[in-house]
Order: C-alpha cells, then structure tokens, then sequence
C-alpha cells in the first residue's frame, strides 16, 4: 500500500485532497499505535533505577563542593566592596592595591568556575537518570570528576593566595607581567600553578562532557530513546532532539524524533558550548603554562584575548543553562498544567547553542584590531541571545498566567531569578551593541549586567533546585522552612538592590575593577561615593542572607536521615495535597508504592521542612515496621488517613523496589 | 541604505540630539536617554511579574492557555525590536575606518604599567608632552599602543560649572601590546580632559590617570 501510494505521488496522479486524508489517516495509526509522551511533565516522574544511591551520592558532594565555594567566592567579594565603597568613608580599605587584585581574580574565578562548574556537573548528573530514566554512562566517573575540579581548582586559588591577581580573565600578557620591573606581587612559579591548576580543571570538564554525551547518545541504553518502534533512532536524529532542533523539523520528520527532555537538553547545549570552546582555551591554558617556564609563547596577544573570551562567555551558562532547563522541567509542577506548545519549549536550545559562543566577541568590542566581520557577528548574536531568552520568559509566563501555581520556595526563588535574567538581559542587550558599548564597556554597568544576570540569576535558581532536590540526593529533610524564606527575601532583596547600584554607578560612568574608584586627581569621582558605599550595604544583606542558609543547610545535613519508607500495599494510604515544598506529585493516582519505596522524588521525606525542634519519620532500624509520625506543623498540609510504612536502608531499595513493584503488579492482576 | 541610515540617524538624535556624540562633534553626552529607558523596561517588567502573581491567584476555571496563542506575535514583536535597534546604532561605529570623516590631527598615546604617554604623531617613542594642547575643531585620531599589557585608553568629561557632577565618558579603546587600536573624535567644548586606564592592568591599575587640554584658538 505505501508502495503505491509513493508511487502515485511520484507521478502525481493524487489529488491533493486525497494526499491530505491519507495523511491524517496516517498520523491517526501512529498516534494510536505510538502513544507520544509529552517531554515535559506536570508531576515529577515516579522513581527511577537510574539514580542510583551512588550517584546521589557524588551529586551530592558536587553541590556541596559548588555551594562552599559559593560562600568563600562570596566572602572575597564582600572584602572588595569594603576596599571601593567603605574606604575612606566607613572602615577605611581592608586590603591593599595588590590584595585587591587578588580579590578580583578569587572572586570572578571562585563564582564562574568555583561555584559553577561542580553545580552544572552535580545538576548535569542528575538530570540524565531523573528525567531521562538513564543510569549515567559511567557513574564510576564522577570521583574522577570531583577529584579532578577539585585538585584543580584549588590549586588555582592557592596561586592566587600566593600573589597571582591579573584578574579572573588574566588577559594575555599580564600573567607574566605583573608590574613594572621589580616589583611584580608574583612571578612565574604563581603562573604555572594557576595555568597548571587550570589544565586540570579543564581536564575534568572533558571527562564530563564524555559522561553526559555517552548518558545521550549511547545505544546500550534498551529505552524509548533507542527502540521505539517506528521511530527514528539514528545518531543524527538523537543529535538534533538532544539540542531541541527537532522544533525546526517539518511536522512529518518531527514526529519520527523521541524528543528528550528540556532538562536533558539544556544539559546538552551547554556541554557542547563547553566543549566546542575547550580546545582553544587549552591552547590559551597551555601557552601560558609553556612561557611561565621562560619559553617563547606560541599565541599573540590578540588570539589570546580571543581564546579567553570564546571559552569564558560559555562560562557564564554552563550551570545557567541547565538550570532554565530545570524552569522548564518544574514549572509546569507547580502549575498543575503543561506547555501549550512542547515545540516553543524547545525553540530556544539550538539558538543558545550557538549564541553561547557567538556572542564571545563582543567582549573585544572595543578592540579595533578585532576585524569587523567577528563584531558583526556577535552584535547580532547577541541579539539573538535576546530572542531565544525572550520566547523562553514568554512561555514560561504564558504557562503561569491564570494557572494554579503553587508559589513554594523553589518558586520564588525561580521568579527571583527570571526577574534577573530579563533586566540583566536588558543591560546585555546595551552593551551588546557595539556603538553603545563605547560608553559602557569596562564600566559598572558591565558589573551591574552580569551580577543581575549571576546573582539575580542564576544563583537564585540554583538555591530553588538546592531547596527541591536535597531531600531527593542527600536523604535529608530541609530543617527550617522559615530560614529558607528569610535567605530568599534576604538574597533577593540585597541582590537586586547590589545590582541595581551598580547600574546607577555605571551610568555615571565609574570603571570596573578599580582598587579605588575616587581619585583626588580625578575632581569629579568625589560624587562616586554615596553609590559605592550604598553598594557595601546592598552586599552585607546578601552575606548576611546567606548565615541562615547556611545554618540552615549545617542543621539539615547533621538531621537524622530519612530513611525512605515504603507504604505496604495497604487500602489506606497518606493522600498528599500540594504544600510548599511538598516533594509529592499533587497526583495520587502516580504509584505511590513505587515513589516512596525508592527514596526518590515522591520519596523524599512527606513532607520537605520539619518543624524545628521536632523530627518526623523515624529512624528506625532496616526492615522494621513503623508508623509514619508527621510533626503537627505539617498535618494541615496532608490528609493523613491511615498510613504504615516500613524504613529501609538505602541501599536494600533496590531490591525491596522490585518486591513492592511485583506485588502492585500481582495487586493489578486480581483486580483486573 | 544612505537613506536608511540617515533616516535612523534623525530618529536618535530627534530622541536625544547628544546620544551619539561620538564624530556629532557634541561633546554633551550622557546615558540619561538610555537610562530612562532601562529603568522603564524594568518597571514594565516587574508590573508583568506583579500581574503575573495576581494572574495566579485567579485563576481560569478551564485551561485555555489564554496567554499562549500569542507566542508567535510575540517573537515577530521582539525581532523587529532587535532589527531596528541593530539597524539604527550600525551608522554610529565606534571605529574610524567604519567613517568617512578624516581626521586632520593624530596623537599618538603609549601607554604602560602605570602611566600615559602622549605626543604629536608621527613621532613613535618621541618625548611625552605632559598637557598636550589640542585646538578646539580639530577631528582628533587617537593611536593607542601599549608597552607591556593591556590597557584601555577611557576619556572623560568634566565641566566643573556644569550640572553634571560626575562627569561622563566619551569614549575609550583598548589599549594591547603588539597592535595599534585607534579611535578618533571631534572635541567642541574647551576644557580639561581627563585619561584614565579602564582596562586592570595589575596592582596600580587606579592610578593610571592623565590629562590633557582642549584650547579655542
């Protein structure tokens, strides 16, 4: 029949008419044969195998590692801002012009590649087994990886103890030349540490990218990514779902394309951004490490400076990236509904795959020898970056107008930071523009665009998925619901208020990066003031936001660990309703059994926040059977009927999974 | 195109005649005009968000993804947004081949860790002047080299009887070893003009500062 038909086409002797009922016929048969899945979820997804204890495990020493350079990269900046707005005013300056510069280089690299790099592996990780249902490629890996970030990032922050500050872009050659003759704060030896530190960081940043592409493309994995019938399962075709260009695919290539998840996907873009940027700043890294040994570099200062910044702008949306992808992954939870259209959601990712690096130029735009044609690009680039980030905020907003939205903690905080993202994207899109940027290039508004779009950003998401996945990794139930609201408002308040100084500092013109903006020979820097010391107030809200965070997450890692129970197939169960925080899918229908016995998602402690001072779940031994106790703070958050769990180690879920999943299954049989 | 990029041209400098004071020859420009419209988009956007909040607390009976429908005109809107805004600033390159306008005086600037170097050109390591002299009119070109590393040649205004009190820039180059950058302007106001590094060039980066004169004949 196909045949035929194809035939007939061939020849044209269909009508059109004829053609267009064929088709719908066509797409009736595979819609009832193939049941499309959508790729987006209104609930989170049952347990999975796939994340395995081992691999929550080393997620979670990733984020753990990511948030405690978070605080010290924090702390630095605190000391900076001590140094520009409380000098002389307030306490006078901290530090010195030398320590300054030291700062400067701690900061921007503890924050960039400190605090990003093991967040985007840890959520990276994650994402793959959770919303994919694909165990990690090789989760053996993630030691390696972890080992390799840290050794290698803390050997740079050792030669930025030691003396190296060129600043956290080291623009070639000022590694090597710290000051005039005799008087450079570091030397050679600072370099090489730096380069080789960095190298190594790099080096993990590949063993990464190996262990997400073969997590996406590997045939081993016997799923609906690889075998479902009808599909198309070519690499190519998994490459084009993989950065969600199949929203660009007529409607009948499209259809025969398992789309992946927009989580998995913002994992992928932003590892190939990584990655395809990686062998130039290898290049860069070891030509710095080869003339620290006092041999001839092999870049000139112009390629180098080019090097840099086609790896650094992907930087900045290495953990961002994935993290717009957890937006699109737990928003349409909290809003009880789907997108209207899965293709808008996957529109964005094949423009901000090669935005994320196109853009890099237009941090030369200020360099004349840089020839036209790359500024060109990346002034349009970075207009594009504008579409893509623009179609993201509108579907995201048209999926949340007039919906039930369930405003927890992570939503607030993804509200905070999508704020961010479009007034930083407004300053971008300023300074993305080559004649604007001669006003504002190396100015506060430089500071004031990446801090919105950083702190106002990205960081306020990655707390709203800290505050949703820790009681999945860790096992833990978050101690204080109230110290978790007072680190939002806190953050948010003292983020938006920093940034916002700093636009007001860069429209008046005050350069980044000064020890001391205010010159006396400099008679009109004496206004400067006020902002900057009205900056060192906005930045002792944020650090004074993060103490109980951080008391917060102490209490929550040192609680009892919750051991997942696992409801007995009893009539009676606990019936979630959808609470702040509440890990339960607001849909009883889900298999309960299965979610719960997994430690997994629904698994996770019935209820996120325990009331302080009291526990909830016991902590009895393996194999025991208990009565789950909830505190009397969560009881109008659950219409607790009749429930009787059994605590288990983690270790045996496995095994007790597949017990539970054999019973249900035999359950069905007799009923059905 | 002529007409394109005139027509563009009158439409900014209608909006704010000092906005591209670059080669206008007006040396009156400040970021109020974009200011204005930052801190607009700002304030539109967070009545959005506060619409949104209230949105979700009424919320539809049956899902109709009322808003959704609109993706498309949205993106239309947005992209004819960009095209216009990349369309009207391309005639306002900051770099001097982009223009026709010759310069009839080059200053050559060196500069290194940490201090100015500025002479009549062409005169490659001649002595500095300290308080060169420039005639009012004169469309300046600016050849900026640097010595050791990377620098950023930043001008700014001042005038100190004027209402502005924290100045403003007018433009800036980078400043790299190994290459010449350049950048070129026309002053029209008499006055003292300050230099300053706007590139960290390691720890004495903030006292990198210079100026010079612009004079009447």
């Amino acid at each position: 029949m196909r045949e035929k038909e194809r035939e007939e086409l061939l020849f044209g002797y269909l009508e059109r008419g004829t053609i267009k009922k064929r088709q719908e016929e066509r797409e009736e048969e595979n819609s009832m044969s193939q049941p499309q899945m959508p790729s987006t979820l209104t609930a989170e997804p049952a347990a999975t195998q796939a994340l395995t204890p081992y691999t929550r495990k080393w997620v979670r020493r990733l984020i753990y590692l990511s948030f405690l350079n978070f605080i010290i990269a924090g702390t630095l900046a605190l000391f900076m801002r001590t140094d520009q707005g409380g000098a002389p005013a307030l306490i006078g300056p901290l530090g010195t012009p030398q320590v300054f510069g030291q700062l400067l280089t701690a900061h921007g690299l503890g924050m960039f590649v400190g605090w990003q790099f093991p967040f985007a592996y840890g959520l990276c990780s994650y994402v793959f087994p959770k919303y994919m249902g694909r165990k990690l490629y090789n989760e053996k890996l993630l030691p390696v990886i972890f080992t390799l970030f840290a050794v290698g990032f803390y050997l740079v922050w050792l030669s930025i103890l030691f003396g190296f500050g060129p600043g956290w872009y080291f623009l070639f050659p000022l590694p090597f030349h710290g000051g005039p003759a005799g008087t450079a704060p570091w030397g050679p030896a600072e370099a090489l540490v730096f380069f080789g530190g960095m190298i190594i960081t790099n080096i993990s940043l590949i063993v990464f990218a190996f262990n997400i592409f073969g997590s996406a493309f590997s045939t081993k994995y016997d799923d609906k990514y690889n075998n479902a019938p009808r599909m198309n399962h070519s690499f190519s075709a998994k490459f084009a779902a993989s950065i969600g260009f199949d929203a660009y695919m007529p409607k009948a290539v499209r259809e025969r394309v398992v789309s992946y998840p927009p989580a998995v996907i913002a994992a992928m873009v932003t590892t190939l951004d990584m990655i395809v940027s990686a062998p130039p700043f290898l290049t860069l890294l070891g030509d710095g490490a080869w003339v620290s040994l006092n041999q001839p570099g092999f870049l000139n200062n112009l390629v180098a400076k080019n090097f840099v910044w086609i790896n650094y702008h992907p930087i900045v949306y290495f953990a961002f990236f994935p993290l717009i992808g957890m937006y699109y992954t737990l928003i349409p939870i909290f809003a009880r509904k789907n997108f209207a259209s899965e293709r808008w959601v996957r529109v964005p990712w094949p423009l901000l795959l090669i935005t994320g690096v196109g853009v890099y130029s237009h941090h030369l735009f200020m360099d004349t020898s840089q020839p036209y044609v790359l500024q060109l690009m990346s002034q349009n680039m970075s207009m594009t970056i504008g579409i893509a980030s623009g179609i993201s905020v509108f579907t995201i907003f048209a999926l949340i107008w007039r919906s039930r939205y369930e405003w927890n903690l992570t939503a607030k905080f993804f509200a905070a930071s999508i704020l961010g993202w479009i007034v930083g994207g407004f300053l971008g899109v300023e300074q993305g523009n080559t004649s604007l940027d001669i006003y504002e290039h190396n100015t506060y508004l430089v500071v004031s665009h990446f801090h919105f779009n950083a702190l106002d950003g990205i960081i306020p998401a990655a707390f709203g998925v800290l505050y949703w996945i820790l009681p999945e990794i860790a096992s833990k139930q978050w101690y204080s619901k109230t110290l978790g609201e007072i680190h939002f408002w806190g953050s948010s308040i003292g983020g938006f208020g920093l940034a916002g100084t700093f636009a007001l500092l860069g429209y008046i013109g005050v350069p980044r990066r000064e020890y001391s903006p205010i010159s006396q020979a400099l008679p009109f820097t004496a206004g400067y003031q006020p902002f900057l010391i009205l900056a060192f107030f906005f930045a002792i809200v944020v650090a004074a936001a993060q103490i109980p965070f951080i008391w917060n997450l102490i209490r929550t890692l040192l609680g009892p660990t919750i051991k997942p129970p696992v409801v007995a197939p009893v009539p009676e169960v606990a019936v979630p309703v959808p609470s702040p925080l509440s890990r339960q899918s607001p849909d009883p229908t889900l298999s309960s059994e299965v979610r719960e016995s997994k430690g997994t998602a629904g698994a996770s402690p019935p209820v996120s926040f325990r009331p302080e001072g009291s526990i909830s779940g016991a902590s009895a031994g393996p194999a025991t059977t208990t009565m789950t106790s909830l505190g009397e703070a969560d009881k109008p958050e659950y219409q607790r009927i009749e429930t009787q769990s059994l605590e288990l180690d983690l270790d045996s879920t496995d095994d007790i999974l597949s017990k539970v999943e054999l019973e249900r299954q035999e359950g069905m049989n007799k009923s059905g | 195109m002529f007409i394109v990029q005139n027509s563009a041209r009158d439409l900014w400098v209608a909006l704010d005649p000092n906005v591209f004071a670059i080669l206008a020859g007006e040396a009156g420009y400040n970021l109020t005009y974009l200011e204005v419209i930052f801190a607009a988009a700002t304030a539109i956007t967070i009545v959005g968000f506060v619409a949104l909040y209230w949105s979700t607390k009424h919320p539809e009976e049956k899902d109709t993804h009322a808003l959704a429908k609109y993706e498309a005109h949205w993106v239309i809107v947005i992209v004819i947004i960009f095209i216009l805004f990349s369309v009207t600033t391309l005639p306002y390159l900051p770099y001097p081949y982009a223009h026709s306008v010759k310069p009839n005086v080059v200053i050559d600037v060196q500069a290194q860790q940490f201090s100015w170097c500025l002479s009549p050109a062409p005169a490659w390591g001649s002595p500095c002047v300290q308080n060169i002299n420039i005639t009012l009119g004169d469309v300046v070109l600016f050849y900026v080299r640097s010595l050791d590393v990377t620098h950023g040649f930043g001008v700014y205004q001042w005038n100190p009887n004027s209402s502005n009190a924290y100045g403003q820039i007018l433009f800036q180059v980078q400043v790299m070893p190994n290459y010449t950058n350049s950048v070129e302007y026309q002053f029209t106001t008499p006055g003292t003009y300050y230099i300053r590094c706007l590139e960290f060039c390691g720890y004495g980066h903030y006292t990198m500062i210079s100026s010079f004169n612009i004079t009447a004949v």
